[in-house]
């Protein structure tokens, strides 16, 4: 061949070496590699022009032609040429009519970890029919001598072949006809569409499922390892299609397994979900626009185990803005493995965020996790903190007492407060100091002396027996002392003690001298509170 | 190419397969250049060579020859047995060129041509010479550059026993090795299984598989006969079901049209079917009674069982995927007795319908073997809540009959 004609094939087969090795793994967009193949395909096209067909031997890690290198692949082991020779591929040969599509084909079947890069690469150049490029193979339907079925498996290959040549040679005359015949097909387009979509997402979903009853029906054995591990695949396949319906599907699958390694199946599932990466790509599925993506979040995070919370944390980090609060819940509810990222979010957080979390916060740290959110910016936050911190009664009061001065929590603070199992005399204290004190609205007054009805005690008993029987004279105190001795009417009757009983009966007595709608709000109490006893010992 | 030593011999080219486009290419060039020269060697009785007449289509001759040894890289007209082969592929003709076609065969036959070649594109000399064979009185003696009194410059006669027979077994003696391959694969897997031991690797039964659809394509009613391959060892029963299960799946879905890829696919999940079969005890499946509650429920779970085989070596492709549900789904009835109705693919379909005609067609432990007609009236009838209705009336219709033609005759 002269110089300048192999210089021509050269080039060609360079180009094509460097255009393969461009091509990342994993590329599912086969289309958008089109532009790097195009100058490999006219350099080829020229070359098989000239000659009409050029065949390239494949080596690991090179092309050769007519005996000399012409591509060394900078990848080695992990470069297209390794792994077409691995395969069993030894030569290409490029024909006339090479037009794109075959070339395209032809890349993502030779390129390592392409779509279906885990497979064969004889086997996927034999499905992908190639027109332009043809291939030289090794046999491969023979075991490797070293194998330990080899011999037993070639011995019976040879008995069995001469019974199904016998098979053969007894086949009709006329049958062999047909041997020439190609009758049309007997579906058509349409029903090949209709009866097989050929959908990954489909045998994926249905394969997630049969992983799951595998291993429900305990017939996993020594492979539920393995089937761990492949289902984990799946999962991550799905998540890379940004198939959500078929991952909602699993995930649910997992939720309600039954047998008796579900539960390990179920947390080996948990913690490959809780990768950081895997959890972040979850919080980009869940803004897909398809119905699914609703359920994601609250499927992937409900496998996720206790430890999971700085990874939910760092995946909050970029989440958008619609699913960050299904994160934060998550994170929330595990607050014990991330504290401060908690106290962070729950105190610095946007209000959605730090309400999810303070809704999910698990009993033990409920109250010292809530005090942070009282530093949120958001006053509905701080109002729904409120109630978590009577969670513990030794604290309740050192938590709570120093709110009934904030005006926007002083009703909320008193409700918890009376609600917390606190000391009642104490938490009484803290409130009739208020009362006594403090210029009051309505609400804020009627929120306080509810609280001390509930709480009862003495403490409380006494105050409200005081502000009832004594109340302030004069025209512009009376409308105020009448209210306030309506509330202690109602706060004693909440109390409903033998002790508010009597202090009712005595002020309900008409000779008291109080105004006559109290004393009917306290006859009306007395009745209450008796029937209510009655009651009681008639249950008794 | 300066500077280099001797050249390194080629790699070794032990398989060339063919793609679809390339026959049917093939096909219609190879059609275009019999009928050209069925043509011109009818007229060759009523004219002499050197006319005028045959000039058109000599070039049609000439041109088709071109066109192969463009694609092809060589020309060679084979006669084998009742068929005419270019460049190794049986061409099909239409009914109307039948008769020529035979008048063709029986003047090589008397003239003792079994074939022609072109190793480079023949000269217009070297096409009338051809046409002087075929006088009436035909040169008293041929070699294979013709009449040595006009040698050919470029065609080769081939002379002697018909060259397609040769060819003809060998693609035989090929489709019984890649069948028994098949069934070998599956029995030394279920072994390997039981034992515990390194499985054989999938590579291997994807390739065998290969060559099951290559095969299928080439020769389709030979191939289909595979499937009356029965066995009575019990140890072998398993890899023998498995490939008559690839064979009927293969023709079937040849038949339904669906693409290469596909038959692959079905051919790949009828390797695997039973391979769960490995978890049951073969006390248990050599059983001639009816099995109890502990059999049964070994058996009912062989499907799960072969899934698993598949589904633990972590690929997710969607041919590996394919062949796990394609292996458990068609031991599901499409109507069960109780609970929900499962999810069957196109290949568990398809697979389910073999599976059942190969079984019920093959003596088991438990019973007799039930002859064709017999099978598919079971299929059609009491069996027929476990399968496509559609399907298994296509496959009835079409592959069975078609099985029951490749019957040995008398």
């Amino acid at each position: 061949m002269a110089d300048a004609d192999a210089a021509l094939v050269h080039g060609a087969l360079a180009g094509l070496g460097r255009a393969l090795a461009r091509i990342p793994g994993r590329a599912l967009g086969a289309e958008q590699h089109a532009s790097s193949l195009e100058p490999a395909l006219a350099g080829l096209r020229d070359a098989v022009e000239k000659y009409g067909t050029v065949t390239v031997a494949v080596e690991p890690g090179a092309l050769r032609f007519e005996g000399e290198r012409v591509y060394a692949d900078e990848l080695g082991a992990a470069g297209f040429c390794s792994r077409l020779y691995r395969d069993g591929v030894r030569a290409l040969t490029f024909g006339r009519g090479l037009m794109m599509p075959d070339l395209l084909a032809f890349a993502l079947a030779a390129v390592p970890g392409g779509p279906e890069g885990e497979s064969d690469a004889v086997e996927e150049l034999w499905k992908a029919d190639l027109g332009g490029i043809q291939y030289t193979a090794a046999r491969g339907d023979r075991l490797d001598a070293t194998h330990p079925a080899a011999a037993a498996f070639a011995q019976e290959v040879q008995q069995l072949a001469a019974r199904a040549s016998e098979a053969v040679e007894y086949v009709d005359a006329d049958a062999t006809l047909l041997d020439r015949t190609q009758p049309p097909p007997l579906w058509s387009e349409e029903q090949h569409r209709k009866n097989d979509p050929q959908s990954w997402s489909e045998v994926a979903r249905r394969a997630a499922l049969t992983i799951e009853r595998i291993v429900e029906e305990d017939l996993a054995g020594w492979d539920l390892e393995a089937l761990q591990e492949s289902f984990g695949r799946v999962l991550d396949e799905m998540a890379r299609r940004t198939d959500v319906p078929a991952l909602v599907a699993a995930l649910h699958g997992v939720t309600r397994m039954g047998g008796a390694h579900a539960p390990s199946f179920r947390a080996f599932v948990g913690r490959r979900l809780a990768d950081v990466s895997r959890l972040s790509r979850a919080a980009e599925l869940a803004t897909a626009p398809v119905k699914a993506a609703a359920q994601l979040l609250p499927a992937w995070t409900a496998l996720l185990p206790d430890d999971a919370g700085p990874a939910l944390i760092e995946a909050l980090r970029n989440a958008r803005e619609d699913v960050a609060p299904a994160l934060a819940a998550a994170a929330g509810q595990r607050c014990a493995s991330c504290p401060d990222d908690v106290a962070e979010l729950l105190r610095d957080g946007p209000a959605a965020v730090a309400q999810a979390a303070l809704s999910a916060l698990p009993e033990p740290e409920r109250g010292a996790l809530a005090l942070e959110a009282l530093a949120n910016a958001d006053a509905e936050v701080r109002r729904n903190a409120v109630p978590l911190l009577a969670s513990d009664p030794r604290l309740a009061l050192e938590r709570l007492a120093p709110l009934l001065d904030d005006p926007p929590m002083r009703a909320a603070a008193a409700e918890a407060l009376s609600s917390s199992g606190a000391p009642p005399d104490e938490a009484a204290a803290a409130i009739v100091e208020r009362l006594s004190s403090s210029k009051l609205g309505e609400e804020d007054l009627g929120a306080l002396y509810r609280a001390l009805g509930r709480l009862g005690g003495p403490g409380a008993r006494a105050f409200l027996s005081e502000r009832l029987t004594r109340p302030a004279k004069g025209f512009l105190k009376r409308r105020r002392s009448e209210q306030e001795q309506l509330l202690a009417v109602e706060a004693l009757a909440a109390d409903g003690s033998m002790s508010a009983l009597r202090l009712l009966e005595e002020a309900a007595d008409p000779k008291r001298g109080h105004a006559p709608a109290v004393s009917s709000a306290c006859l009306a109490a007395v009745e209450r509170l008796r029937s209510r006893r009655q009651v009681r010992e008639g249950e008794r | 190419m300066k500077g280099t030593g001797p050249r390194p011999p080629p790699p070794p080219v032990e398989v060339l397969p063919e793609t679809e486009a390339t026959r049917e290419q093939r096909q219609h060039i190879g059609e275009k250049a019999l009928v050209a020269l069925c043509s011109v060697l009818r007229n060759a009785r009523s004219y002499s060579w050197e006319h005028d007449v045959f000039a058109a289509q000599l070039d049609a001759v000439q041109q088709a020859m071109l066109e192969l040894l463009g694609s092809d890289g060589t020309f060679e007209l084979d006669l084998a047995g009742d068929a005419f082969h270019v460049n190794g592929q049986p061409i099909r003709l239409q009914p109307a060129a039948v008769p020529l076609a035979a008048a063709l065969r029986t003047e090589l036959r008397h003239r003792g041509v079994t074939g022609l070649r072109a190793s480079l594109a023949p000269p217009k000399t070297d096409l009338r010479l051809l046409l002087r064979l075929f006088r009436p009185a035909p040169p008293p003696r041929l070699d294979d550059r013709g009449d040595p009194a006009r040698p050919f410059a470029v065609l080769r006669l081939r002379l002697g026993p018909e060259a397609g027979s040769s060819g003809l077994s060998e693609r035989t003696a090929r489709l019984a090795e890649a069948y028994a391959s098949a069934a070998a694969f599956v029995n030394q897997t279920i072994h390997q299984l039981r034992m515990g031991a390194p499985p054989l690797p999938v590579r291997t039964a994807g390739r065998i598989v290969q060559d099951l659809v290559d095969l299928q394509r080439s020769m389709p009613m030979r191939f289909l006969a595979l499937a009356r391959v029965k066995v009575e060892e019990s140890d072998r029963y398993w890899g023998v079901h498995a490939a008559n299960v690839a064979v009927l799946a293969i023709t079937f879905g040849s038949r339904l049209g669906l693409s290469k890829k596909r038959r692959h696919d079905l051919g790949m999940a009828a390797m695997f079917h039973d391979v769960g079969m490995a978890a049951i005890p073969k006390t248990v499946l050599q059983k001639s009674g009816k099995l109890d509650e502990k059999g049964l429920r070994a058996v009912k779970a062989s499907p799960l069982l072969s899934a698993r085989a598949i589904l633990r070596d972590g690929e997710v492709s969607l041919a590996a995927l394919e062949r796990a549900q394609g292996a458990y789904e068609c031991h599901l009835d499409l109507v069960p007795r109780e609970g929900p109705l499962p999810e069957i693919g196109l290949p568990g379909r398809i697979l389910a319908i073999c599976e059942s005609f190969d079984a019920l067609t093959t003596t088991r432990p438990f019973r007799a073997a039930h002859g064709l007609r017999e099978a598919t009236r079971i299929m059609t009838s009491e069996q027929l809540f476990r399968f496509d209705p559609q399907l298994v009336d296509l496959f009835v219709g079409v592959v069975a009959r078609m099985l029951a033609a490749t019957a040995p005759a008398g």
